[in-house]
């Protein structure tokens, strides 16, 4: 006759000190594990989140064209004003020169802005207020830029041929993100002051940017595909506020799946504490095994109330661990700043976190079998010896559920992977040395 | 598993040729070495012999605990031969009960809740009714809810005579039960074995290197060097 789980529950709870002592090992290794793993998914998918969030203001609106060394032509410029409300933005590396005689030069990002700019978003100023485009022979500078040539607002910076008045400092750009990777700190213009500069001339690096402000209700990968096909020879740089800074967002995913094979490395090492945690627990717990036998459990009445007793500990450090895991996003943006490109929002992401749990349950059930396995068969006659002979082997059926487990984890992580044979290469090496390890210690 | 082979019951326990060696082959050592033994229902037995003559081993192999190497082993018309370790196990359940010299109670559960294991393994109902009835009947119902560590060494024999008896054996194996007690409590450690045992009418096959003791059982069997060498009414 087999025991109810309910009935294998009780005596389990009971069993199972209140301190969990010897459980110790095994709650900690766990909760670490599952905290970093929690963390690392949730904060890819806040930064993720608001990148997708704010794609608008990131892209400085809802279909960006971007063209290298040119200006779109007259019926490029028809078409996407057809399709909506159009800025221009144009982004050039140029010196800039700093007012004093002898004064210092610094490259940097020039931005030539139209009226219009930005679409979405603000630009804002360190004296405050939120601004439009700079009036004519005016500028803003980054503080990178102010600092650096040691120019404050109303003193004059030069670039190319033009001298401008620095009417204000850059507090922040919206369409930073968007312009992904630059070489110096931004200054913006209004766009009727560039050719004074006359630092667009034939050959001259420059890109254009055409952001295009579309209706509430219209699908602007539409427009995208639409715009695309009308020009398929423009040499058109094109993407929509899905997809706001794409270069961002593939950077934070890659590093995202990285930190995942680091923290799922380190749950794997932490499994091996699993596995030390439980095996000495159940070694404490051999006259209370045996006890057992000689009152009339079989090998699976106790195979299952240890099982339970480690999976309840399990789920404890699992749940304590999501919930660390869940709020570190938070706290890593408020201890990072500015150096993460967005600061992630406080939003539970629940597939990192149920992922996390499952790869905490999956290390706890591989590591934790083999000495449980152990344990079923002491024999009741362990109460009578001193030294009751250990059985090394485990049996089969245990065998194969580690084995499962194993392969359920390598699934997982190729399965959630931005790129699997990279992730599989990343897991087969961990495992190698694993085996390489435990060869060794044999 | 295999269903556990019964055979008509007229004795409790009936051993035939039992031998039981440990070790591996080349350090094998017989502990047994073709015991015969009969024992009635209703009826206690003391099993005297010194250290090492094979009364432990003897007990464990007709308790279910440890599993012949020879012989034949009818406990309660059920033959334990051919028993691996779970059905063995699963035949203890409310047909055996055992008593330990060192108690071998389950430290993080109370008084009540060690008694109450036995009774819930073998699935009967309300365990801690039954467990609370048989701690009151060892004189135990202040102790419900002490824990092992605060019990003296004649209460926790107490809890573990009540755990052996509450499931209402019909064999009960206590393998000198007094031996980690004094004088005056082991004596009432008997005696209140003695009392439970009739109680329940269950049989009674006590190991002991106390004289007075085996005198209160109805027959009583000397070991020596794995042989029963005598055996007196």
């Amino acid at each position: 006759m087999s025991l109810s789980l309910a009935a294998i529950w009780r005596i389990a709870r009971r069993d199972l000190s209140a301190r969990i002592r010897g459980l110790r090992l095994l709650a900690i290794c766990l909760f670490l594990g599952v905290a970093t793993l929690a963390a690392i998914g949730s904060l890819t998918a806040g930064i993720a989140d608001e990148l997708s969030r704010r794609g608008q203001s990131i892209l400085g609106g809802d279909v960006e064209i971007g063209i290298a060394q040119r200006e779109a032509t007259q019926a490029e410029m028809a078409a996407m004003r057809k399709a909506g409300a159009v800025s221009e933005t144009i982004r050039l590396r140029a010196m800039a020169i700093g007012s004093q005689i002898g004064g210092d030069s610094l490259l940097a990002e020039l931005k030539a802005v139209d009226n219009v700019y930005p679409h979405y978003g603000a630009l804002t100023l360190r004296e405050g207020g939120i601004a439009k485009a700079p009036a004519k022979d005016e500028i803003y500078i980054g503080p990178t830029l102010s600092e650096r040539l040691n120019i404050d607002t109303g003193e004059t910076v030069r670039f190319g041929e033009a001298t401008f008045k620095v009417a204000g400092i850059i507090a922040e750009e919206p369409d930073r993100l968007g312009e992904g990777f630059t070489l110096g700190p931004v200054a913006i213009i209004n766009m009727l002051s560039l050719p004074d500069t006359s630092l667009i001339q034939p050959g001259s690096m420059y890109e254009a940017k055409y952001r295009i402000k579309l209706s509430a209700d219209e699908d602007a990968a539409a427009v995208a595909k639409t715009l695309e096909a009308q020009f398929p020879s423009a040499g058109w740089d094109i993407t929509d506020r899905s997809n706001g800074a794409p270069g961002t967002r593939r950077f934070i995913e890659r590093m995202g799946q990285f930190l995942t094979l680091v923290g799922l490395a380190a749950l794997v090492i932490a499994g091996i504490g699993v596995g030390n945690g439980v095996s000495s627990y159940l070694t404490s717990k051999r006259a209370s095994i045996a006890t057992l036998k000689v009152t009339g459990a079989d090998s699976g009445t106790i195979f299952r109330i240890y099982m339970l007793q480690i999976l309840a500990v399990a789920a404890g450090a699992i749940i304590a661990g999501l919930a660390v895991g869940s709020v570190m996003p938070m706290v890593i943006g408020w201890v990072a700043g500015d150096i993460l490109p967005v600061a992630p929002g406080f939003n539970l992401h629940p597939l990192p976190l149920f992922v996390s749990a499952v790869y905490g349950l999956l290390i706890a059930i591989a590591f934790a079998l083999p000495p449980l396995a152990r344990a079923r068969n002491l024999p009741a006659a362990g109460l009578f010896r001193a030294i009751v002979e250990g059985n090394a082997r485990i049996d089969q059926r245990s065998a194969i559920w580690v084995i499962a487990a194993i392969g359920a984890i390598i699934t997982l992580a190729v399965v959630t992977a931005r790129e699997p044979l990279f992730s599989l290469a990343f897991i087969g090496a961990a495992f190698g040395l694993l085996l390489l390890l435990t060869g060794i210690a044999w | 598993m295999h269903a556990p082979v019964t055979h008509k019951a007229d004795m409790a326990i009936r051993a035939a040729n039992v031998t039981l060696s440990l070790g591996s082959n080349d350090a094998s050592v017989s502990i047994l070495r073709g015991v015969d033994l009969e024992v009635p229902y209703d009826s206690s037995v003391a099993l005297l012999g010194p250290s090492g003559s094979g009364k432990s081993s003897l007990m464990a192999v007709l308790a279910g605990l440890e599993q012949a190497s020879g012989g034949s082993v009818l406990i309660d018309g059920l033959d334990f031969t051919k028993l691996d370790e779970d059905e063995l196990a699963r035949a203890r359940r409310g047909r055996i009960g055992i008593v330990l010299q060192a108690f071998h109670l389950l430290p993080t559960m109370t008084a009540l809740e060690n008694v109450a294991i036995p009774l819930e393994l073998a699935g009967l109902d309300d365990p801690f009714g039954r467990a609370q009835s048989e701690l009151e009947a060892v004189g135990l119902g202040h102790r419900l809810t002490h824990y092992p560590s605060q019990l003296s060494g004649g209460e926790q024999q107490r809890v573990a005579i009540a755990r052996a008896m509450a499931a209402g054996p019909k064999i009960i194996f206590a393998d000198e039960p007094t031996g980690n007690l004094d004088g005056s409590t082991g004596t009432a450690i008997v005696d209140l074995l003695f009392e439970r045992r009739a109680a329940l009418g269950a049989t009674l096959l006590i190991i002991t290197h106390d004289p007075e003791l085996a005198r209160k059982c109805d027959r009583v069997i000397s070991m020596q060097d794995g042989h029963v060498v005598e055996s007196a009414a």
